[in-house]
């Protein structure tokens, strides 16, 4: 880098980016053409973050969004198509607010509603959320500083604990992109509970925090636990009320309620469902290869050697089966040679027939990474 | 497909006209951490008309920019403040005035790429460079962001030329000391 360079970069840091102005622009689109009579300035998000302030005082500052992905460029560089079509639509929303908690700045950059296929293996409605998370003192991140965060959805009246994105069919994949970690979540839709208060929170680890926020069972208010050591942070969620329906809540309530008493098994069909067997996945994320070779084919073509930088493995694929894709992984655990272990997994497909796929990594003796692929192809259940 | 083409010919007319409205924009605010919330404002209104009116009724898009920009800053900043904007740009010291000793190499790689990755000192100069006087931040502005010639900057901040080499020179010679790659204080790094 020359030293003017490094000044130019400055500027672009202490004044104006045009590359960042720019995207933050064209990023309210779908803002513009539905609010405000096209009236939509700065000064509105800043208000509209404020909202945000009331949640939790004296936990964090907002501020405005301005040098992130959109939720629809996250959701490309994510490989998801059909979400980044998703927040093309007219009711996706653009939120672009942001939060400080501790060493990192949380951006909850925008929210939108779709179909895709669940993990049993049906299409289902489902909620993306996007949320960007980035050291607060501006500095790059390396890696996702191992640390884990939680993102769910929360609804006004039920108990977070039972009711967040783990249990709502959730999932989310994330990705490190210019220093920046971009996180997208998706889980049951929840647009049938707009006249509700809706919330996203974040907290730290890998799972919801009972300890991080309160739950106010008579009111059934949510809020951040102030005397909390860690990060806790509520954002509200805006959903359009016109698609709250009581009736699709209690149904979905009791399905939940119902399913909880259902053992994890395997599919209807007899096949494989490496999704809902816990059995494949054992603690920290290792793979029981011996019942997952029985199960499914490898991929020989797209198995290949990768070699760990800053513990970060950083994969593509690309397959007529089940499509194509590159990501970077930070390897969670210092795993010991031979153990396998799961980076990812998905599926792809049509209305007839979904391919269940995994990505696994296995630890080699020399500190590389064998990436492969394993799949399997099955009929979709109507 | 209109989307798309308002789109592209949004995308042109930012790339036209970044540079006369940032700079435009610089020379008017008081206040430099301003300039990217004002220059985004102006173009979100440019691009809200774009998408809501089309752009076949504009006889010039680039003075369109310029009238949406003036009527930014004048909602920023009410009349007096403005005044006392313009007011501060002529308030400097007769030290300003000392001759220029040595020219701003452009060229070069520094040997600090490393130091400079460092996040801490990165930190600390965008801190220091927002410590600085609202016209030495405006000069480094339009030097380093919109490359704009030493001779322009005076004339567009109506200085001198020998204030702005000076002040350039100054804040690249303390930005130069923190990280260590000469002044003073080249041994305490």
């Amino acid at each position: 880098m020359t030293e003017r360079e490094l000044f130019k970069d400055l500027c672009n840091e202490s004044y104006i980016d045009k590359q960042q102005v720019l995207q933050s622009v064209l990023s309210t689109r779908s803002v513009l053409n539905k609010q405000n009579g096209g009236r939509f300035t700065m000064k509105k998000t800043f208000a509209a973050a404020a909202s945000i302030a009331l949640i939790a005082l004296s936990c964090f500052t907002v501020f405005a969004v301005s040098r992130y992905l959109t939720p629809e460029q996250t959701a490309e560089m994510l490989d998801r198509p059909f979400v980044a079509n998703a927040f093309k639509s007219e009711d996706a929303k653009i939120v672009n607010q942001s939060a400080a908690d501790g060493k990192y700045m949380f951006s909850f950059l925008g929210i939108a509603n779709g179909k895709d296929f669940d993990i049993d293996n049906t299409q289902k409605d489902k909620t993306y959320a996007v949320v960007a998370i980035s050291n607060a003192d501006g500095s790059a991140m390396t890696n996702t500083n191992n640390e884990q965060f939680f993102v769910s959805p929360l609804i006004n009246g039920l108990n977070p604990g039972l009711y967040n994105i783990a249990t709502m069919h959730g999932a989310y994949t994330d990705k490190l992109i210019d220093g920046i970690l971009y996180r997208l979540i998706e889980c049951d839709n929840i647009e049938m509970f707009a006249n509700r208060e809706l919330y996203l929170c974040i907290n730290d680890g890998p799972l919801y925090s009972s300890d991080a926020f309160v739950y106010d069972g008579a009111s059934g208010k949510i809020t951040v636990n102030e005397s909390y050591n860690g990060i806790n942070l509520l954002f509200n969620l805006p959903i359009s009320q016109e698609n709250a329906d009581d009736n699709k809540v209690l149904e979905f309530i009791n399905n939940l309620e119902n399913s909880k008493d259902e053992p994890l098994s395997d599919n209807e069909e007899g096949t494989p469902d490496f999704f809902t067997n816990k059995e494949y996945i054992l603690e920290n994320g290792l793979v029981n290869m011996t019942l997952l070779k029985e199960n499914f084919t490898l991929s020989e073509e797209d198995t290949k050697i990768l070699t760990p930088k800053n513990n970060v493995i950083t994969f593509s694929y690309d397959s007529e089966i089940f499509g194509s894709g590159n990501s970077d992984f930070t390897l969670p655990f210092n795993y010991k040679a031979g153990e396998s272990f799961l980076i990812s997994r998905g599926r792809s497909g049509d209305d007839k027939q979904t391919t269940g796929y995994c990505l696994i990594g296995t630890m080699l003796e020399d500190g590389n990474v064998e990436f492969s692929i394993y799949y399997h192809t099955e009929p979709v259940n109507k | 497909m209109i989307g798309q083409t308002i789109y592209t010919f949004f995308n042109s007319l930012y790339d036209k006209t970044y540079p006369k409205t940032v700079l435009y924009i610089t020379k008017k605010c008081d206040d430099p951490a301003q300039v990217s919330d004002i220059t985004q404002e102006v173009y979100t209104e440019v691009y809200t008309v774009l998408l809501n009116k089309g752009y076949e009724h504009l006889q010039s898009p680039e003075a369109f920019v310029m009238h949406i920009a003036k009527k930014k800053l004048a909602k920023y900043y009410g009349f007096k403040t403005r005044f006392l904007s313009c007011m501060s740009l002529f308030s400097f010291n007769s030290e300003d005035e000392e001759e220029f000793e040595a020219p701003i190499s452009d060229s070069g790689e520094l040997s600090l790429e490393d130091k400079c990755e460092a996040k801490q000192l990165y930190f600390q100069l965008c801190q220091h460079l927002k410590s600085k006087d609202a016209v030495t931040q405006k000069i480094f502005l339009l030097y380093y962001s919109l490359d704009l010639p030493l001779k322009q900057i005076a004339a567009e901040l109506k200085i001198s030329e020998g204030t702005v080499k000076n002040k350039l020179y100054r804040a690249v010679r303390e930005l130069k000391t923190i990280y260590g790659k000469d002044g003073d204080n080249n041994d305490r790094a």
